[in-house]
């Protein structure tokens, strides 16, 4: 079984607030559709020089205007006549979302916007939002995506994204480098970001004193509350006393100085280590390492996921063998050092996309009608999973039975790379400690017999005393 | 240019304050005005404009249209 295409044929449910510029997917291929006022735009930011200059660094997806795509007109978002002309992009291979993202990835993701909004105003351009979800990942290399959020400014006009950017950018970072507050769950709670208030309330009195608190959060925080009831409208009010574009310009600068300088400061983490503890004999670690290259070696992969990936070892193992290798793990900081290692110039990092992702909670259906944000299985399904030393905390540390986790791994991928940890491995025994739960089932005997009622397995060797890997491939 | 904040910040706090009756879900009117205090001389500008037309507008003797005058065209 190949990957399931995501949304082989019509709309994105996830674009329909931007009513003159939407997405939609024929055979595979990403589409955009394009009312008059978007493609007159389009077609302006053609001539720019900025735009097609970011085009060809892919720091905006790779887009060309094209014919009527071949579909039927039902498949077209909205009414078909309605549309003046199509673009074509380059497809995403795997599709993320910030609440998955770690803080580099989400600094990055903003400093992108941030520039590319620098240089769109330079030219008399502007981008009409400041979302994350405009930005998406090949590997570790962000990439912006939607094209149809850059438009001419009008003159007079204020930037309407500022508060956009700080709900979803900004505050959310402000958070996690000056809290250690993840932003990840906020994020995943709201899909308009944090406001203000809210920020405003998270942050200590001393932080006051910090880059971007003051401005940034206290005053507009009063600011908005003060304006809430406002009966002019007050864009309407700055246009015509003048509002000047170099109060963007000046804004955009002062906010990329803010966000190009906050750390997060973390540097411990429950399994950030875990790469380098007692626990992985070197040898046991190049039998892993062995074993995973030789059961990948056979043919190349599409997508693979690494459940549990830690420091990115084995993923970047797979990453030799395949298109894309989703690497996640619910250890932000193991997440932080793998993304930063990536980004330094690691081997692979057009490959590596790596995810703060928790399947034991995995993100769910979010928005509008469930369909805006979609959960990972809905993005396209691995070829391949990697589950190493990770079955043992399912079970025991999260509580699930063995036999639903096979289950859902058989529902995940065709085939699949598993390691067992018995009980008399020291990680286990630490686990189990202070546990009402005798957890009978997990067992050696009992995990292959639950392996075996869903997959095939093709090898299978020892790693350590207590450790055995299995590559096995789904029945049916 | 601390100083100045202040004073931009002050003078938005005073056009706004008496308006300021119960909140209410804001389509991002203050986001838009905090772009002035962060603006420097260009913001403050804007801001004695801001003031300046809707001083215009109050006057009771001018018998043309809030908002239709040009901030120095008086």
């Amino acid at each position: 079984m190949s990957p399931t295409p995501r949304h082989p044929t019509g709309p994105e449910p996830g674009s329909f607030r931007d009513r003159d510029s939407r997405v939609f997917h024929v055979d595979g291929e990403v589409y955009r559709a394009l009312g008059a006022r978007a493609l007159a735009e389009w077609r302006a930011m053609q001539a720019t020089s900025f735009f097609p200059r970011a085009i060809a660094e892919g720091r905006i997806v790779v887009s060309e205007e094209v014919a009527v795509p071949d579909a039927p007109a039902a498949e077209l978002p909205g009414t078909a006549a309605y549309w003046e002309g199509f673009l074509r992009h380059q497809r995403i291979p795997f599709v993320s979302y910030p609440y998955e993202w770690c803080f580099g990835m989400l600094q990055d993701a903003a400093l992108l916007q941030l520039d590319l909004l620098a240089e769109a105003l330079a030219e008399g351009c502007v981008l009409r939002d400041a979302t994350p979800y405009n930005v998406q990942w090949r590997g570790a290399v962000p990439t912006f995506i939607d094209v149809g959020s850059f438009a001419r400014l009008p003159p007079g006009e204020p930037w309407v994204a500022y508060r956009q950017f700080c709900e979803l950018f900004l505050f959310p970072l402000l958070l996690t480098a000056y809290r250690g507050v993840a932003f990840q769950p906020l994020l995943r709670g709201a899909l308009d970001g944090v406001p203000a208030e809210q920020c405003r309330r998270l942050l200590g009195l001393r932080d006051r004193l910090r880059p971007g608190v003051l401005v940034d959060v206290v005053l507009h925080s009063s600011l908005s509350a003060a304006s809430a009831d406002a009966k002019k409208s007050v864009r309407g009010e700055l246009r015509a006393a003048g509002f000047d574009r170099k109060l963007i310009e000046r804004n955009v600068a002062r906010l990329r100085r803010i966000v190009a300088g906050l750390r997060w400061g973390q540097e411990r983490s429950t399994w950030s280590e875990y790469g380098d503890s007692p626990g992985y004999a070197d040898a046991d670690r190049e039998a892993k390492r062995r074993f995973v290259a030789e059961a990948l070696a056979g043919r190349d992969w599409r997508l693979v996921w690494d459940l549990g990936s830690n420091t990115g070892e084995y993923a970047a193992i797979a990453a030799a063998r395949s298109e894309l290798v989703v690497a996640m793990d619910s250890d932000h900081l193991a997440i932080e050092r793998l993304y930063r290692r990536l980004r330094a110039g690691g081997e692979h990092r057009e490959r590596i996309l790596p995810l703060v992702v928790d399947v034991a909670d995995p993100p769910p259906a979010l928005g509008w009608r469930g369909g805006e944000r979609q959960t990972l299985h809905e993005r396209g399904r691995p070829e391949l999973v990697l589950c190493l030393a990770l079955v043992h905390h399912l079970a025991i540390t999260r509580h699930l039975p063995v036999d639903e986790i096979v289950d859902w791994l058989a529902d995940t991928a065709e085939h699949l790379v598993i390691e067992h940890v018995d009980r008399g491995d020291e990680m286990v025994t630490r686990l189990l400690r202070d546990k009402d739960d005798a957890y009978d089932d997990y067992t050696r005997a009992n995990f292959e017999t639950q392996l075996e009622r869903r997959f095939e397995v093709l090898r299978s060797e020892p790693a350590s005393a207590t450790r055995r890997l299995y590559f096995a491939r789904r029945r049916g | 240019m601390r100083l100045r904040r202040i004073l931009v910040a002050t003078a938005l706090a005073v056009l706004l304050l008496p308006r300021t009756a119960h909140a209410y879900l804001d389509p991002g009117s203050g986001s838009m005005l905090l772009q002035l205090i962060v603006g420097g001389a260009a913001g403050a500008a804007v801001v004695v404009r801001l003031f300046w037309r809707r001083l215009i507008a109050l006057l009771p003797s001018r018998r043309r249209e809030p908002d239709s005058a040009p901030p120095d065209g008086a």
